[in-house]
């Protein structure tokens, strides 16, 4: 992989965490008025109480040197983004946005890359073995039956989940990431694990369930164009053994393309699984984002896009890196 | 090698029907064919696209997919039937008994893998673990042959010409030192001064192998500078057989007569795989000699029976009435039906038999 071509995919990422930050600044300053003032002021006539609104007000002037000209507004702005600081919570003053997104990313990223990855790896060998000649007739069916629940919306498991499974047969818990008062003992604990993993077993599965059938779909598309290649033909030609052909020859090229799909996935988990997190009240980002989206809490809301925004990057950025060893073709046809 | 068993042939093809079942009924890609190859020889076979040549081979390596189905006849390498081999059994003869270099060889290379990595996994797999250094110089030794430098190993396809992708397949045809080697077309996508190169390169490691060779040739003349025999195939049959002169000089069957004379130029053709619109000819074929419609010297017998394969003389096959049963000429009293004028294009309508797209 030449440098240039790491150094550009560098500028892109860069560029795109700018133009995103950039985006964040302006936009909530188009609105005319002081919008902290005119937020607070609509909570407060929709009867909330804010506390302390007084000094809220003050300290989100000087947070953002309110007052001061707009270019050296934006530099602050930038100088405290670099930082990781994104101000604070409306109503959860004075928690900052990157506390509260501390709190709730480790859930979120553990329930959600954990099935992120599992989804994709069941999905990708399901497909695969799909339109996979050696496949017995029963093997296809209950793969092409999973693939059929692709088009239910995973909160619709979620919601029959926790009704028959939680509710009506008690044998899961529908709420939580833990049992009621349970707190992790000093050093392992290994029982606080195990409780941990009990508690997302619903949400998981109603995640990986849905999620599965659009990598099937995906990759058995693949796999198709990739078995009517000719290097299909001479590596049977060449009388391989079966499993490395559907490995090494088929798999190996049909993945490359899923692959981006699968950064894109990893990408987006930060933004979590809003409703699964409701139903289960899990408290992972997409709960955090629902509720400050209720309660106009705008810098948790632009802080937690902007998260978004970065990780997706990241993650694009990470597969860009690795991609020309995953095909080595790709150097060239970008140079 | 003895000259007991180089004078038994080393590959016996009887009776073979190879169909394809369409969902507008049977292709009959292959049917009712018959050959042998001798070792050490070079067997060409000539026809328009969509005959079944490439149906054939694929036969040959108990390759065809669906729809596509051997239905009958023996395939006897050395005399022992490859179609009685069980799954396993037929894997472990592949390429280490009988090798291909495929139509369409510019996509025959995985283009993740390295070409030493390609080449390793034939020898691996049925040779078993080799160290690393020996393998490396196998490989390195075996570009060589092809006139490649060892260099070449390290490389992925994309990184290669076209001439240099034809000739790693060839050297990787060679690398397990098969009985027969078989190339499909292999120089249909070079350019003419590459192809010419390349067939010199095919032909020095056959040779150099004393292994037997059938080539499926796009370039009828370059067929007729290397095979020693050649078989005309015409719509899934085999219409004639001969050494490679006396064809070329005095083709037998009335369509060998019309394709050889339409040389240097057969308009090349795109596989049909297995898409629909298939041609019209092979689903719904004319019945009996499957000439006939375009046959100048066709008579109703031609059309009510089927003309057997008959030796005219040792080493000469022909299935032509004409040929075999010449009294039913004398008596019809020459040609029958309007079909002498399709007879003028018969050589270079390469579209018959085939789709038109
Ligand atoms: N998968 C398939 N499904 C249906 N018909 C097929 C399939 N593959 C081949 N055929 C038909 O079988 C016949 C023989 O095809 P084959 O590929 O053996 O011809 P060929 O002589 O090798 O032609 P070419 O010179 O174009 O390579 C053709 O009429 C073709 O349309
Ligand atoms: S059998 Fe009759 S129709 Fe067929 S090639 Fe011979 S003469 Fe022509
Ligand atoms: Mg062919």
């Amino acid at each position: 992989m030449s440098l240039t071509y790491i150094l550009r995919r560098l500028g892109i990422f860069f560029l795109i965490l700018w133009v995103a930050s950039t985006l964040n600044f302006v936009i909530p300053r188009l609105a005319p008025g002081d919008p902290i003032a005119a937020l607070i002021g609509d909570m407060e006539e929709q009867g909330a109480t804010v506390e302390n609104s007084a000094e809220l007000i003050n300290m989100f002037r000087e947070r953002f040197g309110l007052d001061d000209p707009l270019p050296i507004q934006y530099f602050k702005y930038l100088a405290a983004l670099a930082r990781f600081d994104l101000g604070y919570s409306i109503r959860f003053f004075p928690a900052t946005v990157s506390q509260i997104v501390a709190a709730a990313l480790p859930y979120t990223i553990g329930l959600l890359t954990a099935t992120s990855l599992i989804t994709f790896v069941l999905g990708i060998l399901a497909g695969a073995l799909l339109v996979w000649h050696t496949t017995p007739q029963f093997g296809r069916a209950v793969i092409t039956f999973f693939m059929m629940l692709a088009p239910i919306p995973y909160y619709l498991l979620a919601i029959i989940f926790v009704s028959v499974l939680a509710f009506s047969l008690g044998w899961f818990p529908y709420s939580g990431v833990v049992s009621v008062g349970r707190l992790p003992e000093e050093g392992f604990d290994f029982g606080y694990i195990v409780d941990l993993v009990y508690h997302s077993l619903l949400p998981a599965f109603s995640i990986i369930i849905a999620g599965v059938g659009g990598w099937v779909l995906g990759m058995r598309g693949m796999m198709v164009t990739v078995l009517g290649e000719d290097y299909l033909t001479l590596a049977e030609a060449k009388g391989l053994k079966d499993r490395r052909i559907f490995l090494r020859y088929a798999m190996r090229n049909a993945i490359l393309p899923q692959f981006t799909a699968l950064a894109i996935t990893l990408g987006y988990v930060v933004s979590g699984a809003t409703i699964v997190e409701l139903i289960f009240s899990y408290p992972g980002m997409g709960l955090r984002l629902f509720e400050a989206i209720n309660s106009n809490d705008f810098p948790v809301i632009q802080g937690i896009t902007f998260f978004l925004v970065v990780s997706i990057a990241v993650a694009i950025l990470i597969i860009d890196l690795i991609y020309p060893w995953l095909d080595p073709r790709i150097t060239y046809s970008r140079k | 090698m003895t000259v007991a068993i180089d004078s038994a042939p080393l590959l016996q093809i009887e009776n073979l029907r190879v169909y394809y079942w369409t969902q507008a009924g049977p292709v009959k890609a292959v049917d009712d064919i018959s050959f042998t190859i001798n070792p050490k020889e070079r067997f060409g076979f000539i026809g328009e696209s969509g005959c079944g040549k490439t149906t054939t081979i694929m036969a040959i390596l108990r390759l065809i997919k669906r729809p596509g189905r051997i239905e009958g006849g023996r395939i006897l390498l050395k005399g022992s039937d490859i179609l009685s081999l069980n799954d396993e059994e037929m894997r472990q003869s592949r390429w280490s008994r009988i090798s291909l270099i495929p139509q369409g060889a510019m996509n025959s290379l995985n283009p993740v893998m390295r070409v030493q990595d390609q080449i390793a996994d034939a020898i691996v797999t049925h040779r078993g673990a080799v160290p690393i250094r020996e393998l490396r110089e196998r490989i390195g030794d075996l570009l060589e042959t092809v006139q490649l430098s060892a260099d070449v190993a390290d490389m992925y396809p994309h990184e290669l010409s076209g001439g240099m992708k034809q000739r790693v397949c060839i050297a990787m045809a060679t690398a397990l030192e098969p009985e027969l080697i078989i190339a499909d077309e292999p120089t249909s996508a070079l350019d003419v001064v590459v192809q010419k190169a390349v067939m010199e390169t095919l032909i020095g490691v056959q040779e150099r192998l004393n292994a037997s060779m059938i080539l499926i040739g796009h370039d009828m003349g370059m067929t007729a500078q290397v095979a020693d025999r050649v078989g005309v195939m015409y719509a899934g049959k085999l219409v004639e057989v001969a050494g490679t002169r006396e064809l070329f000089r005095q083709p037998q069957h009335p369509y060998s007569q019309a394709l050889i004379s339409s040389l240097p130029s057969i308009r090349e053709k795109k596989r049909g795989g297995g898409i629909p619109g298939l041609p019209p000819f092979l689903l719904n074929p004319p019945q009996n000699c499957l000439f006939h419609p375009r046959c100048p010297h066709a008579i109703a017998f031609c059309r009510e029976t089927p003309p057997p394969m008959h030796r005219l003389r040792p080493g000469h096959m022909t299935a032509c009435h004409k040929l075999s049963a010449p009294e039913q000429f004398d008596s019809a009293g020459g040609s029958d039906s309007g079909a002498g004028a399709a007879m003028a294009g018969a050589g270079t309508e390469a579209s018959s038999g085939h789709q038109t797209r």
